[in-house]
Order: structure tokens, then C-alpha cells, then sequence
């Protein structure tokens, strides 16, 4: 009976967030240009949501730290923005194809990385999403280098608030679909790779396969987050594949819980929010952010490693009891 | 474009491989005895080579006794800096699960980095050469420049000084007493912790002397750090993780292999660690001299 | 300084033969209690022997008294001094020296280098066991020095690992099954060794579920049996006590 409250509990609780996302833009429009500010930062709060999820799919679930995904989010930003700067195809295929590519690089780089486990599966993400990110750096005809390609067309109906609410429609989608996953029997047998490689590879589960897979469908999913965020800023540039940015993900699921599948989500509006603040309290601040971050991500790891939402079912239980 | 030019890229290859084994067979030597790869081992080799650049401008210019001083100072002050990071925080995540020690070491990373940015500042520095290593010597008709001389032969020192610290010492055989079974040593009367913490220091060591050596070599900036983690992680996935013959004969291989692709194919060369990374994993996952896991 | 022998080694030690003492341990595993109230008393010089089915708790019993697990509950005193959930390596100084019981060798290590490892002089000690008193104990380990140890057999693995034990000059030394899974011959070859080492005075527990092989040896012995002591005395009583070896030791 407790544990159908608790799921009642969730639901309602994800119906009342989603609802106040999508009434949270037209509040935010009616305070000028400070208002448009917050629903650009919201939207992009949104997307590093999605990107922060997807991730999640494989450090949290799948227990397989993966220092590269920032990668699959690159593609797929720099898809979106060569189909359409380049191509003139429309946004909304554009935003189909990204994951598209993105999940196809997930596979080739996958095929590799899933061949190894633990440390070296680590150590491959970050030299193959390195890899990536030096290619984009130096492909200068096709990516753009350094500059990267800017003016990314914007359809004429896409307003800040229309554009919030897509990003949001898409996010719920995602977000309900890897859900769906986690919670399939796939998932379960991904966590059991997790929990017990030897178990799950007596029980006939094919380990190789399943992470390839899992693998894939995190990048297909990074791939959907890096194609609004090129759309929502304009333009993508090869600081969207920087290892820093796959670091960005890693924090948010860490911060937020890698072990619960809102946390990443949370994590990542958290650190968001929380690098806004600071940058409103002094611009200094925001310079030594990446020290800022280790900082808090060293006291997790030592601390909290279950991250808020642990923290969180941590303090209920103790007022309970 | 004669045998000399040849050899000159051959020269030019080892000796980055050779600055390229000394780091790599710390972060090697790190991971086989405590268990964790280090993330952060990239950013105490940049230390390392920016503490260098730092205390030359303070050492008079071109003496080689200022230079074999920073050969002296900075890899010490690199292995303390260690310490101040085993002793908290290092400590605390053996035998923790992967995925926390990762996420440590890469939180240092990040911080250390952003450190040097921080104290350094962006701009691409160098030290000079001092001026007995300046020039070139004469080797048989061909001109080579001393200074990569110079590191083809301290990179063999180091690797044969490690080798005997190994195989030929007690403390060697602590460390590699250590590596199979750490709660035995312990109760045979050794404190563990003890060894666990010089190995990582000795660790720290390498990259710092790494570090210095590079400092001369090449020019250095806050990417350097990045870009010699990426080498190194290649090393070991080519050599084997926990192997020092594997940390060398990897080093070469990449810094060869880029010296002379970097010819034909300038932008092709960042891609051969991947590539030759990639072939490894496909004929033999676990490295040259690795021992397969499970 | 004069003192360091009196406040290493307390007075107790004229007081009372008994080198170790140990007191209602407790220790459980996920719940599972795995020693439930063992209390032993070991006299100097003496060989005692722990008797005892697989899980019956022996090697638990050991890896507490050299520190390597956290007993729940209970003392561990070694010359009266408590060391319990002391660090391994500090009751390995204060005189303890572990055999464990799969032949721990270090095997990338050359039979010389795992001798290395374990070689150790006690403060205010003469240095009773050497290299060369090794050698004669144990002439294999002279001519395969420098092998790789992983390449031995597996009763000159046993050997090595008591000869390295030994090299740090223990005076009270756990021999956890080390008859287990060695050829009748090298079994005979060990019992003449901890002969010797009985000789020279040396205080040993030994833990067997082989009972022939303990029984030949030891001056006492314990029978465990899930968790507790089921009885403890002589050898002379227990060959006395009908029931209990009816029972336990399926004489």
C-alpha cells in the first residue's frame, strides 16, 4: 500500500511540475526583458535536463562512467546547425536528424568503448569525445574551427516562449520514453550489469550487447539536447564537444542523484541556477566556476555520494523516525 | 630531404615519447598499486612544467645548473603537492567503487586546471633552453639538437632507475608486494598506507619531471595538461594498464608514429593515438603487456 | 628509553602465562553472525590448536586477531595489551606473525623478494630468524630464490609464505589451515617444521580442520562448531572426553 501511495505521490508531483513549466513562461513574459532572460534560462535549464538524463542512462543505470558524452551532444548540435545553416532544411527535421547522427556516432565510438569495462571504458570516452571535439577544432571548411557556425535560421513563429514550450513538449517526451526504459526489462537487466556483471552474465544476458545498445540510446538522446541548444543559441561551436561539457553532465547527475532517475534532471537545474546566482553576486565568482564545481563535486563524492535526492530521502526518513 | 632529416624526426619522436613514458609511467605506476587512475595526473605534469617556467624567471638565464636545479626542485615540490591530495583525499576512495574514484579524480582535474588558469593565465610560455643544451651537436656528418639529445638520455635513466627501484630494492618489492596482496603486506608488519603514499608521490614525481623536461622541449599552455592525459591514456591502453616496459614501448610508438605523420598528414597526427588505441582494442583489449581483467 | 621494553611488554607478562587472551568476540557478515562469544586464552610456548569444520568460524577468528576485520563485539589483549581493531601492521610489530590460509605469496615476486617483504628485526630483539637459518629449514626455497614465486608448487608456496612470516621474527605466530590441500608427504614435512619451531619456544595457533595433523601437534586444543567454543582443555582430556570426540571430531 506504501509504495502505491508513493507512486501516486510521484505522479501527482510530475503533474503539478509540468504544469507549472508550462504556465511558468507566460508568468515570466510580463517582466520585460529580465523576464525574457529567465525563460532563456529556463529553456536552457530544460535542455542540460534532457542532456543530464540521458547520461544518466549509462553512469547511473548502466554503472559505466562515460567522460565523452558531451560528444553525442555536439553531433547533434552540429547537425542541426550545418542541416539547417548549410542545407536549408527545415528546423523540425533537422531536430529529427540530430539524434539520428548523433546515436550512428554513439555506435561507432560504442562499438569500441563497451569492448572494455570500468576504468578503461572511462578512459576511452574521454579520448574518443576528445577525439570529436579536435576534429571539429580543426576541420575548418566543414565545422567552422574555432568560430564555429553562427546564425543558425530561426523559423518566424519561434518566440522565446514558443520555443520554451517545444523544448519542454520534447523534454516531457524524452523524459517519459527513458522512463519507459529504465523501467522495461531492459532496464532492469542494464542495472543488473550494474549491480552484478557475473550474475548478469549467468543469467544469459548478453552484457556487450545490452551496454551497446544502452550506449546508443544515451547519445540518441544527447543528441536531441544538442540540437535545441544550437537552435536556442544560434549557433553551435566545438566548445559544445569540450570534455568540460561531459563534466557538466557527470556534476549534474552526481549533484542531483545518480541513483534516482529525476536526479540528474534536478542536479542540473541546480548547478544552472546556481551559476547564475553567483554570477549575479559578483562576476569574479563565475570565473573560478569550474573550481567552484570541483569543490562541491569532491565534497559529493566524499560526503554525498547519493546526491540530493539521497540527501533528501535521507532527511525525510530521519523525521519520520 | 636526406637519411638527416629522417633522423631528425626519429630524434624529435623519441623525445617526446620519452617525456611521454616518464608521465604515463606514473599514472601507470599510481593505478597499479592504489587501484585508481588518476584523472588529475595531466594537470600535476602542467603544474609541473609552469612551476618550471616560473622558477626560471627567477634562476639566472641559461646556466645549466639553473635548469638542473629546476630538474631537481620542481618534480619535489610536485610529489609534495601530492601528498597534500593522497593524505585527505586519495585515502578515502580505496577500494571505493570505480565510478567515485573517477569522479574524484576528475573533480581535482577540473580544479587544477582552472587553478593554473587562474595563476598562470592563458598565455603560451617556454623555458630556455640553457645554453649547453642550446645547440645542436655533431653526429657524424648530422647535426642534432642537443636538448633532445638531452632527454633521449634521461628518459632511459629515468626508465632504468624506476626499473631498479623496482626489481632491485626493497621498497620495490614493497610496492610490488602491494599490487597482488595490500592486506598481507599490511600484516606482515609494513604499513601499507605508508607505501600506497609514496607510490602515489613517486607518481607525482614523474609527472612533474615530466613536466620540466616538456617546458624546453615545447611551448606550454593551459592545454597541455588535457592533451598529455589523452597521450598518456593511449599509452596505457597500447601498452597494457600497470605495466612500465608497456608505458615505454607505448610512449614510443606514439611519438614516433606522430613525428612522422605529422609529416605527410600534419592534421592527421592528433589522429593517431585514437587510431592506433582503436587497433590495439580490436587485436588485443588489454594492451601489449597487460594481463586480461577477469 | 630504558623504559621501552617494560611499556611495550607490561608487567603482566611475569604475572600471567597467558600471551593472548581473547574475550567473548563477536563478528557477523551482513547480519550472519559468523563467531558468536569466542573466549581463548593462549600460554606462552604453548601450541594450541582451533579444531573445526569449514565456517565453523576459525579463519574469522584469525583475520580479528591480526586486525584485518572489525569484530562486532569482544577484546582481543596480546601481552596484556588490547589491540583490538589495531591496524594490521602494528600487531604484525608487537610480535604477531599470520600465515593465512591460501598461501598468500606475493607471486610476481621472486622467492627472495616475498622473503624481503617479511623480513623485519624487532626492536630489543636478536635477530632470530635469517636468511640463511630459512634456507637450511627449508633448502627449496635456497635453490628456487630467485623463481617467481606464482611459478612454485603449492606446499613450497606454504613453505615460502611461513618462511616469510617468519622473516619478521614473530613471537606468536597463526597458522590457519596450512595443511589444507597439500600431498600426505609435504603434509609430514610441515608437522617436522612446527616441530622445530615448538622447540625453539615459539607461541603457536594453529587451525585445522585436518583433526590427525592438529591433534599430533598441539598441547591444547579448541573444537569450534558454528561460531562457539564446544570445548576446550588438553589433549590429554579431550582424548578423555568420549562424547566430544564422538561428536565432533568423528573418532
Amino acid at each position: 500500500m506504501d509504495k502505491l501511495q508513493q507512486v501516486n505521490k510521484n505522479w501527482i508531483f510530475g503533474a503539478a511540475t509540468v504544469a507549472l513549466l508550462f504556465i511558468l513562461p507566460f508568468v515570466l513574459a510580463r517582466f520585460g526583458t529580465t523576464g525574457e532572460f529567465w525563460i532563456w534560462v529556463t529553456t536552457e535549464m530544460i535542455i542540460m535536463a534532457l542532456f543530464a538524463t540521458s547520461l544518466n542512462l549509462i553512469l547511473g543505470f548502466g554503472g559505466m562512467v562515460s567522460f565523452g558524452h558531451a560528444a553525442f551532444f555536439g553531433v547533434g548540435a552540429y547537425t542541426v546547425a550545418l542541416l539547417m545553416k548549410k542545407a536549408g532544411v527545415s528546423l523540425i527535421l533537422a531536430l529529427i536528424a540530430a539524434p539520428c547522427v548523433a546515436g550512428l556516432t554513439a555506435a561507432i565510438i560504442g562499438w569500441f568503448c563497451v569492448r572494455l569495462i570500468g576504468l578503461y571504458f572511462a578512459i576511452l570516452t574521454l579520448a574518443f569525445g576528445q577525439l570529436l571535439y579536435m576534429i571539429a577544432f580543426q576541420w575548418y571548411t566543414f565545422t567552422g574551427g574555432d568560430d564555429g557556425i553562427h546564425g543558425i535560421p530561426k523559423p518566424d513563429f519561434l518566440g522565446p516562449t514558443n520555443y520554451y514550450l517545444l523544448c519542454l513538449v520534447v523534454f516531457i517526451a524524452c523524459f517519459l520514453v527513458m522512463r519507459m526504459i529504465v523501467n522495461s526489462s531492459f532496464g532492469l537487466s542494464i542495472r543488473l550489469t550494474r549491480e552484478n556483471l557475473d550474475r548478469a552474465k549467468f543469467i544469459g544476458i548478453n552484457v556487450r550487447r545490452y551496454q551497446l545498445i544502452n550506449f546508443i540510446m544515451a547519445g540518441f538522446f544527447a543528441g536531441i539536447a544538442g540540437g535545441l541548444f544550437a537552435e536556442l543559441n544560434r549557433f553551435a561551436q566545438t566548445e559544445f564537444l569540450h570534455w568540460s561539457r561531459s563534466g557538466d553532465a557527470i556534476f549534474a547527475c552526481l549533484v542531483g542523484g545518480m541513483y534516482s532517475f529525476v536526479g540528474p534532471a534536478i542536479g542540473s537545474s541546480v548547478l544552472i541556477f546556481l551559476h547564475i546566482v553567483l554570477q549575479q553576486i559578483h562576476q569574479s565568482l563565475v570565473e573560478i566556476w569550474a573550481i567552484i564545481l570541483g569543490f562541491i563535486l569532491l565534497g559529493m563524492v566524499l560526503f554525498a555520494p547519493e546526491g540530493l535526492v539521497g540527501l533528501y530521502g535521507k532527511i525525510t526518513r530521519k523525521l519520520k523516525t | 630531404m636526406g637519411i638527416e632529416f629522417y633522423l631528425f624526426l626519429l630524434i624529435n619522436g623519441l623525445s617526446q615519447g620519452m617525456v611521454l613514458f616518464i608521465v604515463a609511467s606514473g599514472l601507470s605506476l599510481v593505478f597499479g598499486v592504489l587501484r585508481v587512475i588518476n584523472f588529475a595526473h595531466g594537470s600535476l605534469y602542467m603544474i609541473g612544467a609552469f612551476l618550471a617556467f616560473s622558477l626560471s624567471t627567477l634562476l639566472p638565464a641559461g646556466s645549466i645548473f639553473s635548469f638542473l636545479l629546476l630538474m631537481l626542485l620542481v618534480p619535489l615540490a610536485v610529489a609534495l603537492l601530492g601528498l597534500g591530495l593522497e593524505i585527505p583525499l586519495f585515502r578515502r576512495i580505496y577500494g571505493k567503487e570505480h565510478l567515485l574514484q573517477l569522479l574524484l579524480t576528475y573533480a581535482l582535474l577540473l580544479i587544477l586546471d582552472d587553478a593554473c588558469r587562474l595563476i598562470w593565465g592563458g598565455d603560451i610560455r617556454n623555458v630556455a633552453r640553457p645554453d649547453l643544451l642550446a645547440g645542436s651537436i655533431k653526429f657524424f656528418d648530422m647535426f642534432l639538437p642537443t636538448y633532445n639529445v638531452f632527454i633521449l638520455v634521461v628518459g632511459p635513466l629515468i626508465a632504468v632507475g624506476l626499473w631498479f627501484l623496482l626489481y632491485r630494492t626493497r621498497a620495490g618489492n614493497l610496492i610490488r608486494a602491494a599490487v597482488s596482496h595490500p592486506e598481507m603486506v599490511g600484516a606482515l608488519g609494513v604499513n601499507v598506507s605508508r607505501v600506497m603514499t609514496a607510490t602515489f608521490m613517486l607518481g607525482c614525481w614523474l609527472a612533474g619531471l615530466g613536466g620540466v623536461l616538456m617546458s624546453a622541449l615545447a611551448n606550454i599552455d593551459l592545454g597541455i595538461g588535457m592533451e598529455k592525459i589523452i597521450e598518456c591514456f593511449a599509452v596505457v591502453v597500447i601498452g597494457g594498464l600497470g605495466s612500465i616496459g608497456g608505458a615505454l614501448l607505448g610512449s614510443l610508438i606514439l611519438g614516433v608514429g606522430v613525428a612522422f605523420i605529422q609529416l605527410p598528414l600534419s592534421r592527421a597526427a592528433i589522429v593517431f593515438p585514437y587510431f592506433a588505441m582503436a587497433l590495439i582494442l580490436i587485436i588485443r583489449p588489454w594492451g601489449l603487456f597487460g594481463k586480461p581483467e577477469r | 628509553m630504558v623504559n621501552t621494553i617494560s611499556t611495550y611488554y607490561p608487567v603482566a607478562i611475569e604475572m600471567n602465562p597467558d600471551i593472548l587472551k581473547i574475550e567473548n568476540l563477536v563478528k557477523s557478515f551482513n547480519g550472519n553472525t559468523v563467531i558468536n562469544g569466542i573466549s581463548l586464552s593462549i600460554a606462552q610456548g604453548e601450541l594450541s590448536a582451533i579444531i573445526g569444520p569449514n565456517g565453523a568460524g576459525k579463519t574469522t577468528t584469525m583475520l580479528s586477531i591480526m586486525g584485518l576485520n572489525r569484530p562486532k563485539s569482544g577484546t582481543i589483549t596480546y601481552r596484556g595489551k588490547d589491540i583490538t581493531g589495531h591496524a594490521p601492521f602494528k600487531i604484525a610489530r608487537a610480535g604477531i606473525g599470520f600465515v593465512p590460509e591460501d598461501r598468500r605469496v606475493f607471486p610476481d615476486l621472486t622467492v627472495l623478494g616475498n622473503l624481503d617483504v617479511g623480513r623485519r628485526t624487532p626492536k630489543n630483539k636478536s635477530k632470530k630468524w635469517t636468511l640463511e637459518r630459512i634456507y637450511k629449514l627449508f633448502p627449496r626455497l635456497q635453490e628456487f630464490s630467485h623463481r617467481n614465486a606464482g611459478t612454485l608448487s603449492g606446499g613450497e608456496q606454504q613453505m615460502l609464505t611461513i618462511a616469510g612470516t617468519l622473516m619478521g621474527n614473530p613471537d606468536f605466530l597463526l597458522l590457519d589451515e596450512p595443511s589444507e590441500g597439500l600431498a600426505p608427504i609435504i603434509v609430514k614435512v610441515l608437522g617436522e617444521f612446527i616441530e622445530v619451531i615448538k622447540q625453539e619456544g615459539m607461541t603457536v595457533l594453529l587451525s585445522e580442520q585436518n583433526t590427525k595433523f592438529a591433534l599430533k601437534h598441539a598441547d591444547r586444543a579448541y573444537i569450534v562448531d558454528n561460531g562457539s567454543i564446544k570445548f576446550e582443555g588438553s589433549i590429554d582430556e579431550l582424548e578423555q572426553n568420549a562424547e566430544i570426540k564422538k561428536r565432533y571430531l568423528a573418532v
